[in-house]
């Protein structure tokens, strides 16, 4: 009878948990994560081959956020509507990026990419990580490619929190 | 009298007509010793050998440990033999007054089939790739009578090395950000040396050496000690004549200005130029 009441208990004990405990593996909502605007904060250029030639940090990268005093790159914004529309707010600074039109996941499931689109032209943003997006905080990347190697030259990394 | 004036003009039209040298350009722009898939594009215009179309590559480079070495390609056994070059360094005719050597390229030597991928390679440098920093090249006919020299080809470094002059990124399109350094630490330029406010001149040309545009005054921020850089994006720098935009644009010709000032006489110097050729990105 004891064991029995032991039994019970620990049964009891397991299923008033169980609402408490995340289902396990389920997803989270990117494209919820990803609507509202971003601010850019910071914009870095990496030389790829002197980094894997490991030149010092000083011949590998360079901090470009405010190297254009009237232009700085954190004038740049782009918000993600729920609608599947965005825009975006260069300021002064020297980004090229579409003025608005719609974006999508270029993978719903495993985003990478951000496709963006209007009438006439496209626009890749490579997503370089999800990891801090709960912190408001996400990398894009362009990756500059030598046409004759295909090797990847240049990086430009842009770190966008959200406002 | 008549004969001298008249052997003088012809020494001059021909000392004219052929005083250029032959010029070497690669794809991509910048290559080090360990690059691959390298182009190699030769042209002999207004040398002795324009016109020619069998011509031959001899080039060599020092090897700081045994001393001057021929490229592999010029020979076929042991050691380069002037007299004897290889079949192997006959460049390949690509139009008008070019020729190129693309890599990989596979040949037969004494040894057997070998393939060069790389310049290391081409020098037999493949333990030691860094030590080939520069290559000097002439183009030749087969018997070696008729020869043009060019000028020496240095390659990007494999590890850093201070320098003069420099860019960030080492290789870099004509759409990206570039920044210019110049290490005044490394200059014998006395002038410069105690000059102040330095400043900087840029000049983007296109692939016939036109001067699309020329900014001057450009400031210079000293990031490390006496190392000023300027940063810039071509397309930012100015307008561009009608009908060219950044995309015409191949080079970049930069020198550094400063101000050296004596008794309230302010005097502007002059580092020397340097240029880059700008690479090919997607």
């Amino acid at each position: 009878m004891k064991n029995l009441i032991i039994y019970l208990s620990i049964l009891i004990l397991i299923i008033s948990c169980t609402d408490d405990i995340p289902e396990i593996g389920e997803k989270a909502n990117r494209k919820e994560q990803m609507v509202g605007t971003w601010q850019l904060e910071k914009f870095v250029q990496t030389d790829l081959k002197a980094k894997a030639n490991a030149y010092p940090d000083f011949a590998t990268e360079k901090d470009l956020t405010n190297i254009f005093e009237n232009n700085p790159y954190t004038d740049f914004s782009i918000s993600f509507n729920a609608d599947g529309t965005f825009t975006t707010e260069t300021g002064n600074s020297f980004i090229d990026m579409l003025e608005a039109g719609s974006w999508a996941f270029d993978d719903n499931d495993a985003p990478s990419k951000i496709l963006l689109q209007n009438d006439s032209e496209n626009q890749t943003i490579v997503i370089g990580s999800f990891a801090n997006i709960i912190y408001n905080k996400i990398e894009f990347k362009i990756v500059k490619v030598d046409a004759n190697s295909q090797k990847e030259m240049i990086n430009y990394t842009y770190y966008l929190n959200k406002i | 009298m008549k004969k001298l004036i008249l052997i003088i003009v012809v020494m001059c039209i021909w000392l004219t007509t052929y005083s250029q040298k032959p010029t070497l350009k690669t794809i991509p722009a910048d290559i080090d010793a360990l690059t691959e898939n390298v182009a190699l594009i030769f042209d002999v215009t207004g040398t002795s050998l324009e016109g020619m179309t069998d011509l031959y590559i001899w080039s060599w480079c020092n090897d700081i440990k045994s001393g001057p070495t021929e490229m592999k390609l010029c020979y076929d056994g042991s050691a380069g033999d002037w007299g004897n070059v290889s079949e192997n360094a006959k460049l390949k005719y690509v139009e008008g007054n070019t020729f190129k050597i693309q890599l990989p390229v596979t040949v037969t030597r004494n040894e057997g089939e070998v393939t060069f991928s790389t310049i290391a390679d081409l020098f037999g440098f493949t333990e030691n790739p860094g030590g080939i920093k520069k290559f000097g090249f002439l183009i030749r006919d087969k018997s070696g009578d008729k020869q043009a020299s060019g000028d020496d080809f240095t390659l990007a470094p494999l590890v850093f090395e201070e320098s003069l002059f420099r860019t960030f990124p080492t290789s870099v399109s004509n759409t990206d950000v570039v920044t210019i350094f110049y290490n005044v630490n490394l200059s014998t330029d006395y002038k410069m040396l105690s000059a102040n406010e330095i400043s900087a001149t840029v000049i983007l040309m296109d692939d016939n050496n036109n001067v699309l545009l020329r900014v001057d005054n450009l400031p210079c921020a000293e990031e490390r000690s006496n190392e000023y850089s300027c940063t810039f994006l071509a397309e930012k720098l100015g307008d561009f004549p009608t009908g060219k935009s950044v995309v015409d644009v191949v080079e970049l010709e930069a020198f550094f200005t400063g101000i050296i000032e004596t008794n309230g006489i302010r005097i502007t110097v002059e580092s020397d130029a340097f240029s880059k050729s700008f690479s090919v990105f997607e």
